[in-house]
């Protein structure tokens, strides 16, 4: 336990009051968009989510003072068992959740954390060599299993998040840009694979990368053949594997107007919510998007598509601010630690919120799929905050322990 | 220090570019928002101020579930649902508060005017969506709220399809034999309900797993047997339309060019056989549990699936009849075809037969045993026979014709557990039968098959006693009906077959290395177990068509033996394979093979070709 945590040199105020001003804006816009006019009241959820903050302030209590070096040193166990209950509830649970009376356990908002835990650790090592490909190849696997289990569950957006993780995480590690090309273009393959011109431009992209950047034959030439497999068996497998409905899930997730009653229809009454906000907004408990009741989850996917229809672009731009803020300190964190290890999982955690809220606030906007991530600190959703306060938790510990080494 | 990371400076640069694509993100969406909050601003504010557009589902049918020659099974039919949309109902009462709206509505519905309030709050809905107070409601109901629909503002009646069964519910096309069961309670279910399933309100869980698959919170979604495993393929793609509502959300128009119509599911077509499964299903008396599977040996279609006491899928709806079916102690949701364990008792005594026939180490006419004299002592215990005054001396076949216990012990010691494991396994017990709507589905017992390692690891040690036990198909040994009908099927083929329910999902086929002689000599027994004189079989005997079959008695320690029989026909050309299980139902021959009678009958009444009875293979021996 380090005492020295709440003198003032040592803790981080502005990402604190940072993240409780985040939080406080996400239960007043829950107490907004639960707000009935007709009855002159609101539901009680924004109660709850009350109660799920002081739980989370707990939380993030609790894991400031753990000393940063059990995290180091339970990093594979950690992960082992968040994997382990990520098998288990595709077996015994509800497939994403652990159904515990009143409350649900979703393991994958876990190993979220473990999974940016573990490749710190492989990754804080001193003496690896990012320039070989070997070296890519444990990390990929221990970010590959869970995202097939949540991918498995079917949770495509988290799975995500699994996959975005490294990228960052790598190239803080030292690797080149043109490493975390090759990383990537199997998926770019996979997207360009439906057309023709596409998949011609991006093989002879990756041809030209490859004979400028000149790796071992070998690596080349697995990376070659891994391209030729996505980009013939994507067009095969859509053609005579998938059944309708697969198919149609899938378009409605890249362009969700196909799906005029559900994604569709929430994507453009959320872009109506934000575009008749305007400047200044329709002010608090005046939206009449949310309030008339054409705006689904409003409380929780599209919470900031009520921030902007009551606050308007200001509201809108005082929550990006808070956002850059948030994410700025975890990056400085990541900067100033002088712990490797501590310096990857703040660089991981710092991902993980980026990707949640770009993808949400895109969402809102019309130019991401819907997914159903949550805007962190807003959304409504106990598991969901409690995670994130958990991430702060560490990030605020590395802060504090900056200056030591272990 | 360690090396260049530690070093601040070559940190700060990939920090910038880090900071730098975060920053281009966030442009992106400040530039997005600007685009839509100010220079798109005019357009999206009379947007919204004109938003009176509301969507209004329309329902998809579900696919329709046929039988194998096309006979609808399970249709939908439309039932009148009374809903409710919140925020246009809520203006005109306080929260919470039971005044003489909600007071008067409650009296038409049928429902306390609490359990109305509380439902008004449930949250997990979309806001536009309109909340089912009652369901399948009656047409007075209905009537009535028409009449005053001025009084009920945000009341509505909504039309929903229902899963219907049309064989069930249509009284002319069930044979007249049927129609006077009808009175009976356990007659009047639709047909296979363990196998059909039912479908029920989407729960909490499910939806918040499902919501983004386009399920609302008060949709239907299948909860079991086929209903559920093929959800996705049979419940079709929901439409929309746009209604323009006034301040008040009544209905003023409509936009029908934006309509999107639903997309029905697909038709499932299975291989059963209505008739079949109907006279199966009937041929159990009311206060039987049981099962019964009937399949085609060659392919593995199932041809009729039954499991007693059945249930009808409806009563889902009523939660006093769920909560009934689900403690009554008999059992009725379980599905005893595919879930069922039982010891198989005699019907198993083929296995030894085959595995000594083809090992050589008995032929089928010898009297090389010793005589049975209705009981043999091994181990300082004495095993007896069913047959207290003994069967004397007897070869294999009068041994299975009389089902001769003692005579099996003797046979089993000479096969040896081992031999007689690879066998029974190779007839597919103890292990899954993969049957397409088990996995992913409900699932499927795996039975039990002991073998010395599972002794060893139980007790330490194989007592011969237990052997004794295993060889007439009692002891630790259990087996589903389904694992007991392929085993039939495949002693009238020789193949082991992988059964199937979906038209069109035949699985693999294996060939036993078993020689054809052995399966030719084994179906000459069955056939003498069913048409020689004193024959236990001979309750099911068909007037045309030759049977082979074997009786099953399993003593059970818990109360009256199990009556098993399996059965095959034509003999010589096997089209139906057939395993009937009556839980405490006695003597096999006296309670389960009439069973199987009947189920032939109604499947020869309606095969084409009419097999041709061949009296060449009709051979008694009986010396």
């Amino acid at each position: 336990m380090n005492l020295s945590l709440f003198v003032r040199r040592d803790l981080d105020i502005g990402l604190l009051s940072a993240i409780c001003l985040g939080i406080g804006v996400g239960i007043t816009t829950i107490y907004s968009a639960s707000y009935n006019w007709d009855l002159g009241l609101a539901g009680n959820i924004y109660e709850k989510q009350i109660i799920w903050a002081l739980l989370g302030s707990i939380a993030m209590v609790i894991t400031m003072v753990i000393p940063l070096k059990l995290f180091y040193a339970f990093a594979y166990v950690l992960y082992g068992l968040t994997v382990t209950l990520l098998i288990l509830v595709l077996e015994l649970g509800d497939r994403r959740w652990f159904n515990m009376g009143p409350i649900h356990i979703q393991p994958s908002e876990f190993a979220k954390i473990t999974t940016v835990l573990v490749l710190a650790r492989f990754l804080a090592y001193p003496n690896r060599d990012l320039t070989r490909a070997r070296a890519f190849v444990p990390p990929l696997l221990l970010v590959l299993l869970p995202i097939l289990l949540v991918f498995k569950q079917p949770d495509l957006g988290t799975a995500l998040v699994f996959s975005i993780l490294i990228l960052p995480m790598f190239f803080w590690a030292g690797a080149s840009l043109i490493h975390l090309f090759f990383l990537i273009s199997p998926a770019l393959t996979l997207i360009c694979a439906f057309h023709p011109w596409m998949l011609v431009a991006m093989v002879l992209l990756l041809i030209g990368i490859l004979f400028y950047e000149r790796p071992r034959l070998f690596t080349a030439s697995i990376l070659l053949l891994v391209n030729l497999t996505v980009a013939i068996a994507a067009p095969y497998v859509w053609e005579n594997k998938l059944h309708d409905y697969q198919k149609r899930r899938i378009l409605t997730f890249l362009d969700p107007d196909m799906d005029k009653l559900g994604a569709g229809y929430q994507v453009i009454q959320s872009k109506i919510a934000i575009g008749s906000g305007g400047l200044t907004g329709k002010g608090f408990l005046e939206g009449t998007q949310t309030k008339l009741a054409f705006l689904p989850e409003q409380h929780t996917d599209f919470i900031f598509s009520v921030i902007c229809e009551e606050f308007g672009l200001i509201g809108a731009f005082f929550v990006l601010v808070l956002f850059i803020f948030i994410l700025w300190r975890a990056l400085s964190i990541a900067v100033q630690t002088k712990n490797r290890f501590s310096s990857f999982t703040a660089i991981g955690l710092a991902t993980i919120l980026l990707f949640h809220i770009f993808v949400n606030i895109g969402m809102t906007i019309g130019i991401m799929p819907v997914t159903g991530l949550p805007l962190p600190f807003l959304s409504y959703g106990g598991s969901t905050l409690i995670t994130n306060m958990i991430l702060v938790g560490l990030l605020l510990n590395i802060y504090a322990n900056r200056y030591e080494d272990y | 220090m360690q090396n260049d990371f530690t070093y601040n400076g070559i940190r700060a640069r990939r920090a910038r570019i880090l900071f730098g694509i975060m920053a281009f993100l966030f442009g992106i969406l400040g530039i997005r928002l600007y685009m839509l909050q100010i220079v798109e601003w005019e357009q999206y504010r009379i947007k919204s101020e004109k938003n009176t557009m509301q969507p209004v589902i329309i329902q998809a049918n579900r696919g329709l579930i046929r039988d194998r020659n096309g006979i609808i099974l399970v249709d939908n039919r439309p039932s009148y649902n009374i809903s409710v949309i919140p925020p246009r109902f809520l203006a005109n009462i306080e929260e919470g508060k039971c005044n003489g709206l909600l007071e008067r509505l409650g009296q038409i519905v049928d429902l306390p005017c609490e359990t109305i309030t509380e439902k008004l709050q449930s949250p997990n809905r979309h806001y536009y969506d309109p909340i089912n107070l009652k369901r399948d409601v009656d047409f007075e109901a209905i009537s009535i709220i028409e009449e005053n629909r001025y009084d009920f503002p945000g009341v509505e009646i909504q039309i929903e399809p229902r899963r219907g069964y049309p064989i069930f519910d249509t009284p002319s096309e069930i044979s007249t034999e049927s129609s006077h069961a009808r009175h009976n309670a356990s007659h009047s279910f639709p047909l296979a309900p363990h196998t059909l399933g039912y479908i029920g309100l989407i729960n909490a869980s499910q939806y918040s797993r499902l919501k983004t698959e386009g399920y609302r919170y008060d949709d239907h979604i299948g909860k079991r047997g086929i209903e559920r495993l093929f959800e996705d393929r049979m419940r079709g793609h929901k439409g929309v339309k746009y209604i323009e509502v006034n301040a008040r959300g009544r209905e003023v128009g409509s936009f029908p060019e934006k309509t999107d119509p639903p997309i029905p599911g697909e038709d499932l077509s299975l291989t059963i056989d209505w008739r079949v499964q109907h006279a199966a299903e009937h041929a159990f008396a009311d206060s039987m549990r049981g099962s019964l599977v009937a399949m085609h040996p060659q392919s593995g279609e199932i041809i009729a699936i039954v499991s007693k006491p059945g249930f009808h899928p409806r009563s889902i709806r009523d939660p006093k009849a769920w909560q009934l079916l689900q403690t009554d102690p008999s059992n009725p949701l379980l599905n005893r075809s595919l879930k069922g364990e039982y010891p198989p008792a005699s019907v198993f005594k083929m296995i030894t037969s085959v595995a000594a026939l083809d090992m050589g180490i008995l032929k089928a006419d010898e009297y090389r045993l010793r005589p049975c004299t209705g009981g043999m002592v091994f181990g300082g215990r004495r095993f007896r026979c069913h047959n207290k005054r003994g069967c004397g001396t007897i070869n294999m076949r009068q041994a299975l014709v009389k089902s001769c216990d003692v005579f099996f012990y003797q046979l089993g010691l000479k096969v040896g557990i081992d031999n007689w494991h690879r066998y029974a396994a190779m007839f597919g017990f103890g292990e899954l039968t993969n049957i397409d709507i088990a996995s992913e589905g409900d699932g499927e017992a795996r039975g039990l098959l002991p073998s010395r390692a599972y002794y060893k690891q139980r007790h330490g040690f194989l007592a011969g006693g237990n052997m004794l036990n295993l060889t007439i198909g009692q002891g630790e040994l259990l087996a589903t009906p389904l694992q007991v009908a392929r085993y039939t099927s495949t002693l009238a083929t020789g193949q082991l077959p992988t059964p199937h329910v979906i038209k069109g999902a035949q699985g693999e086929t294996t060939s036993l290395p078993i020689s054809k002689e052995v399966i030719k000599t084994v179906r000459s027994i069955m056939i003498d177990v069913v048409n020689s004189p004193g024959g236990t079989g001979h309750r099911a005997r068909l007037p045309d068509i030759v049977v082979a079959g074997k009786t099953g008695t399993a003593q059970n320690p818990h109360g009256e033996d199990h009556a098993w029989f399996v059965a095959y026909a034509p003999a010589e050309n096997p089209r139906i394979a057939i395993a009937v299980i009556v839980e405490n139902g006695g003597s096999g021959g006296l309670v389960a093979a009439p069973i199987a009678q009947k189920t032939l009958e109604a499947y020869f009444e309606h095969a084409l070709p009419k097999p041709k009875r061949t009296n060449e293979l009709f051979v008694v021996n009986n010396q």
